[in-house]
């Protein structure tokens, strides 16, 4: 592949670069993953300049993007005590003026956790927190795993008719079906949830663009807004209701919620948990649902240990989001001079935190390349790390566990017949075809 | 307000008044006593705020969940009263709590 070329800083090679930064690198995961693997080994802290991008610090070894994401204070997603000014998301320096020109110049445009600094951060953090502990998310166990079974009885159907998309004809609907029943969100009303987040996180991928949005380089900051927009009318029906009606589900909770003057909060903050909830508790657990299965049809050794001694499931379920990392990156920035792995990062530049490549560093993960449902310990950085780590970590654990312990003993045999697709973008995503054929019993 | 007891690395001493609905964890770090990193910031997902509950409360809080347990257990001074102190929420119910930080986190 590519030689490094130095000018002061590290610059990462331009293939290199463009294969990370650009949504189009992504459709190609083999040479994603090489680029990944290259930056480790030549330049595991090195700058992207890519055309139509602000210069990016690509940061990919695991230990450093733990030392950036403990540091909020300096390395920030909302740009400190000047907020908004930051965009925690990478787009493309058009999509970015865009979202400016809507919404008057801040970057802000939900009011959730992802877009805001302590101490801000971690009072909205805080209005759900207890609601996100394991010793919380257990009593929904029973509840999950009705969902699971009737998901595995969906999909005894669709394998006994012959080849089947696994995850468009049938992962996708199982996590947000546990979400949104977490939430309170009326079982009619998915389907609608479901094409919302999937404009959500489709901005880039030219099959996933909303009809009422035209292919231009503001489109996706166009559509996103759109979005942004039918989500809160939606959202402010269950609020309502809520404040009249309250129950014990996680919508109830961030619609009541009081600051500390006793008054309840902007209704923006309960929309805000509300979308970040449907959408990051989505795409990114039914991605590591199909492509753990597709993992196991690939290792049937693996897939006959499971079978035998369930007590496995929660390793594989670990190496499985190690695998598919679904979350590809956030982006920080520094509000002062800072240095790291010996490269000085200045105030204001850019860093953009790549979990797929961390979870590929050599100096943490044995055999880093090879899945192994047995890894223990798996420390994987899927979920992030420090403050800002995700705060459905233990709901995502909890309804892929409880899916494998009820699919598991049905599956017979099963093979990938196809190509497996993914989406195109740079943020949150991964699988979005594979066909396959399973014999269930 | 309900007040916790810390007993530090050092062996010192120190009793917080923890705002109710906070945990063990958020009382340490917000008056920046030594020993709880807690460099997740409360996910229970690093290990860094471990602590040993004394006495009754052990008892009173009961077990890890499996999740926490799974943490805990990779840490060489994990003992049968060890808990990830971010997992330990304290309301009234808890007034006099005392926990141990040992001297070794993460």
């Amino acid at each position: 592949m590519s030689t490094p070329t130095e000018t002061g800083n590290a610059i990462v090679p331009d293939d290199i670069a463009r294969q990370i930064v650009l949504p189009e690198g992504h459709r190609d995961e083999d040479k994603l993953y090489a680029a990944y693997d290259w930056l480790i080994a030549n330049a595991p802290l090195a700058q992207a300049h890519v055309e139509g991008y602000d210069p990016l610090w690509l940061v990919v070894k695991h230990a450093d993007i733990q030392e950036v994401e403990r540091q909020p204070q300096i390395f920030t997603n909302g740009g400190g005590e000047n907020k908004g000014s930051h965009n925690p998301i990478v787009v493309n320096q058009a999509g970015e003026e865009f979202t400016k020109q809507l919404t008057g110049g801040s970057f802000r445009v939900l009011e959730t956790v992802t877009y805001l600094d302590p101490p801000e951060h971690t009072f909205v953090k805080n209005i759900a927190l207890d609601w996100f502990r394991p010793a919380n998310i257990k009593q929904w166990e029973d509840r999950v795993r009705e969902l699971a079974r009737e998901s595995v009885a969906d999909l005894k159907v669709k394998a006994a008719a012959g080849e089947l998309d696994l995850i468009a004809d049938w992962a996708i609907h199982y996590p947000l079906h546990v979400i949104m029943s977490l939430c309170g969100v009326p079982e009619e009303d998915e389907p609608r949830m479901m094409a919302l987040t999937q404009d959500f996180f489709g901005t880039a991928d030219p099959d996933k663009k909303r009809d009422d949005v035209d292919v231009s380089p503001e489109a996706a900051a166009k559509q996103w807004v759109a979005t942004i927009n039918d989500f809160y009318a939606y959202f402010d029906t269950i609020v309502e209701d809520r404040r009249a009606n309250p129950t014990e589900d996680l919508a109830t909770i961030v619609s009541v919620a009081r600051g500390d003057d006793g008054e309840l909060l902007p209704k923006e903050i309960a929309y805000g948990y509300l979308v970040a909830v449907a959408t990051a508790g989505h795409d990114t657990t039914s991605a590591t649902l199909t492509t753990g299965i597709q993992q196991l049809l690939e290792h049937p050794d693996q897939l006959k240990a499971l079978q035998d001694d369930p007590s496995g499931i929660p390793n594989f379920v670990n190496e499985a989001i190690r695998w598919t990392s679904p979350v590809k990156q956030f982006t920080r920035q520094a509000l002062e001079d800072y240095e790291l792995r010996g490269q000085k990062i200045k105030k204001g530049d850019r860093l953009l935190t790549l979990y797929q490549a961390a979870n590929r560093d050599t100096e943490v993960f044995e055999d880093y390349d090879t899945f192994d449902s047995t890894r223990k310990p798996n420390k994987h950085i899927a979920f992030g790390y420090g403050p800002h780590m995700c705060i459905g970590q233990h709901v995502a654990k909890l309804e892929l566990r409880v899916m494998f312990e009820e699919l598991l003993p049905h599956i017979v045999s099963g093979e990938v017949t196809g190509e497996r697709k993914v989406t195109q973008t740079n943020f949150v995503g991964g699988v979005k075809n594979l066909p396959v054929r399973l014999e269930l019993r | 307000m309900p007040s916790v007891t810390y007993v530090l690395p050092d062996g010192s001493e120190q009793t917080i008044e923890v705002k109710s609905g906070l945990s063990v964890m958020d009382g340490s770090v917000a008056n920046n006593l030594p020993g709880i990193e807690a460099e997740c910031g409360g996910s229970c997902s690093c290990a860094t705020c471990h602590v040993y509950v004394e006495g009754e409360w052990a008892a009173h809080y009961g077990k890890a969940s499996e999740e926490e347990w799974e943490l805990l257990e990779f840490l060489d001074t994990v003992q049968e009263n060890s808990r990830l102190s971010c997992q330990l929420v304290v309301t009234d119910a808890e007034d006099g709590l005392k926990v141990t930080v040992p001297e070794e986190q993460g």
